[in-house]
C-alpha cells in the first residue's frame, strides 16, 4: 500500500516536472524583432491584372530611433504582387525576412482600378484569415493604394494610425463615412442595400503631406461605380444614423429678403451672412410605404443643434429669429439629402441608403416579387423627406 | 458506489445540454433559417425537454439500472446487445468528434500553426485525469466550470451590443415555418445528446422520491436556461453579422470573441474565451467517454482497467488521425442529423413502449 502511494507521488511529480518544463515556452513562438507588425495593407490592381499588395511595417522603436547608419523610419512599406491575395501576401516574406502580423491592423485601402474591377476575390482571404480582424477600417483611395500605405505622416509616427484617428473622429464634421470590414461584407452580402466606403487621399500641402478623409467611394455590387463629395456624403451619413457632431454652414440670405432684413439688416458682404449650426444629435428613419403595386418612401429626420457662430455677429435671440433658423438649417440639411438621393438614384442606380432593405422587412412578399427589378424600381423610386429641426441654445451671448 | 448530488446532476445537465452547441449554433441556424435561426433554436432545445423527462421517468421505475440494463430487461437479452454496441460506437465516434472539434477550434483560430498533437494530448490529459478521478469529480468539475461558461458568453452579448443592428432580426418568418422546422430537427440533437451520458449516469444519480422530483423541475429549468443562453447567442450574431455572414462564419462565437473591445483598454482577448469554452469541450468528451465506459462494461462485462485504457487509447488516436478540418464541420452535423437523433428517439419510444406493454402483461 505504501509502495502503490510512493509510486503515484513519483508519477505525479514526474508529470509536473515535465509540465514546468513544457508549459513556460510557447509553441513556435516569435520574438518581436522577428515579427513585422502590419499596420495598413493596400490593395491594388496592376497592369498585368495582378493584385498588388503594399504593407506598412512598423518598426520597433529601439530600431527606429537614429542609429550609426543613419535614421531608420518608424515604418517601413514593402510591396509585393501575386496572382491572388493570399499569394501576393506570402510573396511579401521574400523582402520583408520577418514573418508579417496581421492582427494590430488599423487600416485597409482599396485602390481605384480594383474596386471598379470587383472587390469579392481580395475580400475572401481577408474574412477568411484568422489574423484580420473583422473591425479593421476599409478605406478606398481615388488612385493607387501604394501611395496610402507609403504616405508620411507629421500627426503620428504610424501613418495607418493617422488614418485610423481621422476615421474615429468622424463625428466631428460627420463628413468621413466609417467601415470596417465587417460593415462592407454585411452590406455586400445583404440584397437591397449596396456599400459604401470612406474615401482617403494623400497630398502635400505647402510641402507638408496631409492624409484627408471627407468623401466616400459608391459601390453596386462589389464594383466602385462613383465618389460622393463631401457634401454629398454628409447627406448619406443623414439618412444612415450617423451624424453625431459637426458643422452646417448657412447662409442668411437665402431666406425671404424681407426676413433677411430683418435679421441682418447690418450685413454689409457675403461673408457676414454665414450663421453656423452645430450638430448636437441626429436620429433617422426610413419607413417604406406600399400603396397597391406602387412603392414610395418617407424618410424622417429629427436633428438638434446649436447656433455656433453668427458672422454679422448680430443677436440670436428671439422666439422668431430661433423658428427661422430652424427653417434654414432644415433647408440645408434638405438639401444634402436630395442632392445624395439624386446622385444614387439617377447617376449610380446604387441603393446605398438600404431603401431595398427596409422594403424587405416590412413587405417581404412585395420584395420577393420585385427583388430581381429592383435595378429598375430604385432609380424611379419616389422618396418624401421630412426633417424636423430644433436649435437648442444660441451659445454664450444673445 | 459513487454518487452525485441533485445538485450535481442539474449543474451537469445544463452543461451538457449547452455542451459545445453554442460554438456552431449560429452558423448551423442561420444557413437554413437565415434570420428565424434563433426561433429554431430556440424550439429545438425546448422540444428536448419531453424526452428527457421520458427518459428520467423511465429509469426511476428500474432503480439503480442504467438505460443499457432497462432495455435488456423490456427488450430481451439480445435486441438489449444489439442497441448497446449502437450505443458504444455511437459515444466513443461522438465523444472523438467533440474533442476534434475543441482542436480544430484551436487550430483554425488561435494557434493555427501549432502541431493539433500537442492540442489533442492537452486536451486529453484533463480529460483522462476527470475520467480517471470519477463521476463525483466530473460533477463537481460541472459546479465550476458551467458558470464560467455561462457568463463569458452572457459577457460577450453585452459588449457586442454596441455593433447590434436591431433590424436584422426582420421580417420573421419570411420563409415560412418549413426552415424553422428543419433547424428545429437538428437543436433537438444536443438535448437528444446528453440523453446518451443520462442513459448510463442513471444509477449514480439520487433514488429517493423527493429528490426526483426535484431532479424533474431542475432539468426542465436547466433546458429553458440553455435554450434561453443559445438563442441570445443566436440573436446576438444574426444582430452582429446579418444572417447571411453568421451562416458563412464557422465558429462565428470566436469571431464576436475577437471583437469584444471594454473602454479601449481589454480587446483582442479571444485566447481567454477558447480557454474558457474549451471546459465545455472537455466536460461533454468526458461525459462521453463515461458513457463509452459503463456501455463496454454493461455489454461485454469488461470492467476496469482494460476497458477505460481502450476507451482513452481510441480518444486520443481518432482526434489525431480522423478528424480534422472542413470535414470535421460536416461529420458532426451528419452525426446529429442523421444518427443521434433518430436512435435516440427510437430507442427511448421503443423502451416506453415495451416497458409499458410488459406492465400491462404483468398487471392482466
Amino acid at each position: 500500500m505504501i509502495k502503490m502511494k510512493v509510486r503515484k507521488n513519483w508519477l505525479v511529480l514526474i508529470v509536473f516536472s515535465l509540465i514546468i518544463i513544457f508549459l513556460p515556452g510557447c509553441w513556435s513562438h516569435r520574438e518581436l524583432h522577428e515579427i513585422g507588425i502590419a499596420s495598413g495593407i493596400g490593395f491594388d490592381l496592376n497592369e498585368e491584372g495582378k493584385i498588388a499588395l503594399s504593407v506598412q511595417i512598423i518598426t520597433p522603436s529601439p530600431f527606429s530611433k537614429q542609429t550609426e547608419r543613419g535614421d531608420r523610419k518608424p515604418v517601413r512599406v514593402l510591396t509585393s504582387e501575386g496572382e491572388t491575395v493570399f499569394d501576393a501576401i506570402r510573396n511579401i516574406m521574400a523582402k520583408s525576412g520577418d514573418r508579417v502580423f496581421y492582427p494590430h491592423l488599423q487600416i485597409i485601402v482599396l485602390g481605384e482600378d480594383l474596386a471598379k474591377a470587383g472587390l469579392k476575390p481580395v475580400l475572401d482571404f481577408l474574412e477568411r484569415d484568422p489574423e484580420i480582424r473583422v473591425l479593421t477600417w476599409l478605406t478606398i483611395t481615388e488612385g493607387k493604394a501604394e501611395d496610402i500605405i507609403r504616405g508620411r505622416s507629421r500627426e503620428d509616427d504610424t501613418p495607418a494610425t493617422h488614418i485610423n484617428r481621422l476615421i474615429e473622429d468622424y463625428r466631428a464634421t460627420s463628413r468621413v463615412t466609417p467601415t470596417s470590414l465587417l460593415n462592407y461584407i454585411d452590406m455586400s452580402l445583404k440584397e437591397g442595400i449596396e456599400p459604401i466606403v470612406g474615401k482617403v487621399s494623400y497630398f502635400e500641402e505647402k510641402g507638408e503631406p496631409t492624409f484627408f478623409m471627407e468623401e466616400a467611394g459608391v459601390f453596386k455590387g462589389d464594383r466602385l461605380v462613383g465618389w460622393l463629395d463631401a457634401h454629398e456624403n454628409r447627406g448619406y451619413l443623414w439618412v444612415a444614423n450617423k451624424v453625431q457632431s459637426g458643422i452646417v454652414v448657412a447662409q442668411l440670405k437665402n431666406q425671404d429678403q424681407e426676413k433677411k432684413k430683418n435679421i441682418s439688416s447690418n450685413s454689409s458682404n457675403d461673408f457676414e451672412d454665414l450663421i453656423s449650426f452645430e450638430i448636437l444629435r441626429s436620429k433617422s428613419k426610413i419607413k417604406p410605404q406600399l400603396n397597391g403595386d406602387e412603392l414610395s418612401f418617407l424618410i424622417q429626420l429629427d436633428v438638434v443643434a446649436n447656433i455656433g457662430e453668427r458672422m454679422d455677429n448680430e443677436s440670436a435671440a428671439g422666439k422668431e429669429f430661433i423658428k427661422e433658423m430652424e427653417e434654414l438649417l432644415r433647408l440645408s440639411v434638405e438639401k444634402e439629402v436630395l442632392d445624395t438621393l439624386k446622385k444614387a438614384q439617377k447617376e449610380f442606380n446604387s441603393d446605398i441608403f438600404g431603401l431595398g432593405l427596409t422594403a424587405q422587412r416590412k413587405y417581404p412578399e412585395y420584395w420577393q416579387e420585385h427583388k430581381e427589378e429592383w435595378d429598375e424600381i430604385f432609380p424611379e423610386l419616389e422618396v418624401e423627406l421630412k426633417v424636423k429641426t430644433k436649435i437648442n441654445a444660441p451659445g454664450m451671448i444673445l | 458506489m459513487e454518487r452525485i448530488s441533485t445538485h450535481q446532476f442539474i449543474k451537469l445537465a445544463a452543461a451538457l445540454v449547452l455542451g459545445q452547441s453554442f460554438l456552431s449554433a449560429g452558423s448551423l441556424s442561420t444557413m437554413i433559417a437565415g434570420r428565424d435561426g434563433w426561433i429554431a433554436t430556440f424550439l429545438g432545445f425546448l422540444a428536448g425537454i419531453p424526452f428527457i423527462l421520458l427518459a428520467l421517468s423511465i429509469s426511476f421505475r428500474y432503480p439503480g439500472k442504467n438505460f443499457l440494463q432497462i432495455t435488456e430487461q423490456v427488450l430481451g437479452k439480445w435486441l438489449g446487445k444489439i442497441i448497446g454496441v449502437i450505443y458504444i460506437l455511437l459515444t466513443i465516434r461522438f465523444g472523438t468528434l467533440i474533442v476534434s472539434q475543441g482542436v480544430d477550434m484551436y487550430t483554425r483560430t488561435v494557434l493555427p500553426i501549432m502541431s493539433h498533437y500537442v492540442i489533442v494530448l492537452g486536451i486529453l490529459l484533463i480529460i483522462i485525469y476527470l475520467f480517471y478521478s470519477g463521476i463525483e469529480v466530473l460533477g463537481r468539475f460541472s459546479e465550476v466550470i458551467y458558470p464560467i461558461i455561462f457568463l463569458s458568453l452572457i459577457f460577450i452579448a453585452i459588449f457586442i451590443f454596441p455593433h447590434f443592428e436591431h433590424g436584422e432580426l426582420f421580417p420573421i418568418l419570411a420563409d415560412g415555418l418549413v426552415p424553422i422546422i428543419k433547424v428545429s430537427v437538428q437543436v433537438l440533437t444536443w438535448p437528444l445528446g446528453y440523453i446518451l451520458f443520462l442513459a448510463g449516469l442513471l444509477p449514480f444519480i439520487p433514488r429517493e422520491k423527493k429528490e426526483q422530483k426535484k431532479m424533474y423541475k431542475g432539468v426542465i429549468r436547466a433546458v429553458i436556461i440553455v435554450s434561453i443562453l443559445s438563442t441570445l447567442l443566436v440573436v446576438v450574431q444574426i444582430s452582429t453579422f446579418g444572417p447571411f455572414e453568421a451562416a458563412r462564419l464557422t465558429y462565428g462565437l470566436l469571431v464576436l470573441s475577437n471583437m469584444v473591445e471594454v473602454l479601449n483598454a481589454i480587446s483582442g482577448v479571444e485566447v481567454i474565451f477558447t480557454l474558457i469554452w474549451m471546459g465545455s469541450i472537455v466536460l461533454k468528451s468526458t461525459a462521453l467517454i463515461f458513457a463509452g465506459y459503463w456501455g463496454i462494461q454493461t455489454i461485454f462485462g469488461i470492467k476496469g482497467k482494460i476497458a477505460s485504457i481502450f476507451l482513452c487509447l481510441l480518444y486520443i488516436l481518432i482526434p489525431i488521425w480522423l478528424f480534422r478540418g472542413s470535414a470535421l464541420v460536416v461529420s458532426i452535423w451528419e452525426m446529429n442529423q442523421f444518427i443521434i437523433t433518430p436512435f435516440v428517439i427510437v430507442w427511448l419510444l421503443i423502451l416506453w413502449g415495451g416497458d409499458k406493454w410488459k406492465r400491462r402483461k404483468k398487471a392482466a
